[in-house]
């Protein structure tokens, strides 16, 4: 398992903004993203108003092509923020897609991050195993 | 007539997401077709859309769409392409409120490209049963299977092929599944591990394109026109 965003704070005006490239450690075959919702607890992230599209492209030929892969938010306007109250009635902490990784070695990862509403702040997580 | 082909296969787990973005996958071969599969907890709520390359939108299957009736508000949901062109392609499936759930696409090759599906079937439970179906298809038809499941696993049943599954995202599992039509009885089914085993489940029969004419040189006629 590797964390190649680990819980990184984030603020990002209304537009886009990009993460890395990062490398992917060979023998990894999952991604997860993950981005910190309101709660309680964190009054300050991603208000209601702010809408966030947050896709992700892989390369495996060193950043001269890249394939687009998974993400949310990208129908609807973007990913409404605000608090989301689970089963348990406990909120939800993160949004969050997974999925396999393509096979291959020294592959390379990358986001980017459409803001709309306001601004962006939340904690951004990519973790691949 | 040959059966249709699987080809090629994505999908993406969620939670707390009102869209989800299907990883790219090659789209090949001869009389494509695509199925999207969405199996999500949330009472009510629904699959807005499925777009491919935010541009072409699919088309709900037909009876396929199936909402499990003991607490947990599952619901599966399924929706096909026909005739992509050849290429590398993402989804985005849109749901009518944010949700908890998997999503996956399924690409065939040698479907049928004007009637393509057979008639769906799907079924739920929430008696502590095993998720089946039993969707009548021809020898020559392709069955595709959609199942979200109470369950820590799900594993499909003897004669089906997993294209898509997870596992474990809280307290669902599910994933899609084909079986040739040729297997007795036309019966899918999962079994699961660790649950209260409510579930839903649904099949469709992807049916099969018709073999190109063959045209005898200087006849100016095909087989099926001299036969027919």
């Amino acid at each position: 398992m590797a964390l190649l965003i680990d819980h990184e704070a984030i603020n990002v005006p209304a537009g886009s903004r990009g993460f890395g490239p990062a490398t992917i450690p060979d023998g990894l075959t999952r991604v997860t993203l993950r981005l910190a919702r309101q709660t309680a607890a964190t009054p300050t992230f991603w208000a209601a108003a702010v809408r966030v599209a947050l896709r992700s492209w892989c390369s495996l030929d060193g950043g001269a092509t890249w394939l687009q892969w998974l993400g949310f938010g990208e129908g609807n306007g973007g990913e409404p923020g605000g608090i989301i109250a689970q089963r348990d009635l406990t909120d939800l902490a993160e949004s969050w897609v997974m999925s396999d990784l393509p096979p291959g070695t020294g592959r390379l990862i990358k986001l980017t991050a459409t803001v709309t509403g306001g601004t962006l702040v939340s904690r951004l997580t990519v973790e691949v195993v | 007539m040959p059966l249709p082909v699987y080809d090629n296969a994505s999908s993406v787990t969620f939670n707390g997401v009102s869209s989800a973005t299907i990883p790219a996958f090659a789209v090949a071969g001869e009389n494509r077709l695509i199925f999207v599969g969405a199996g999500t907890q949330g009472g009510g709520f629904t699959v807005s859309s499925v777009v491919r390359n935010g541009a072409e939108t699919f088309t709900a299957v037909p009876s396929f769409m199936r909402d499990s009736t003991g607490g947990n508000h599952f619901r599966v949901s399924g929706y096909t392409f026909v005739a992509p062109a050849v290429g590398t392609y993402s989804i985005v499936v849109t749901f009518s409120n944010a949700l908890l759930g998997h999503t996956g696409a399924v690409s065939v090759t040698g479907a049928h490209q004007t009637v393509p599906l057979g008639t769906a079937v799907s079924a739920t439970s929430s008696a502590d049963d095993l998720p089946t179906v039993t969707c009548s298809a021809a020898d020559d038809e392709l069955l595709l299977d959609q199942l979200i499941a109470w369950a820590a696993t799900a594993t499909a049943g003897a004669g089906q092929t997993e294209r898509y599954k997870r596992n474990a995202v809280d307290i669902t599992s599910g994933g899609c599944s084909e079986q040739p039509g040729t297997v007795a009885g036309d019966v899918m089914s999962w079994t699961l591990t660790s649950g209260g085993q409510e579930w839903s489940m649904a099949a469709v029969p992807i049916k099969p394109a018709p073999p190109p004419p063959t045209y005898f040189p200087g006849l100016g006629f095909s087989a099926q026109q001299r036969m027919g």
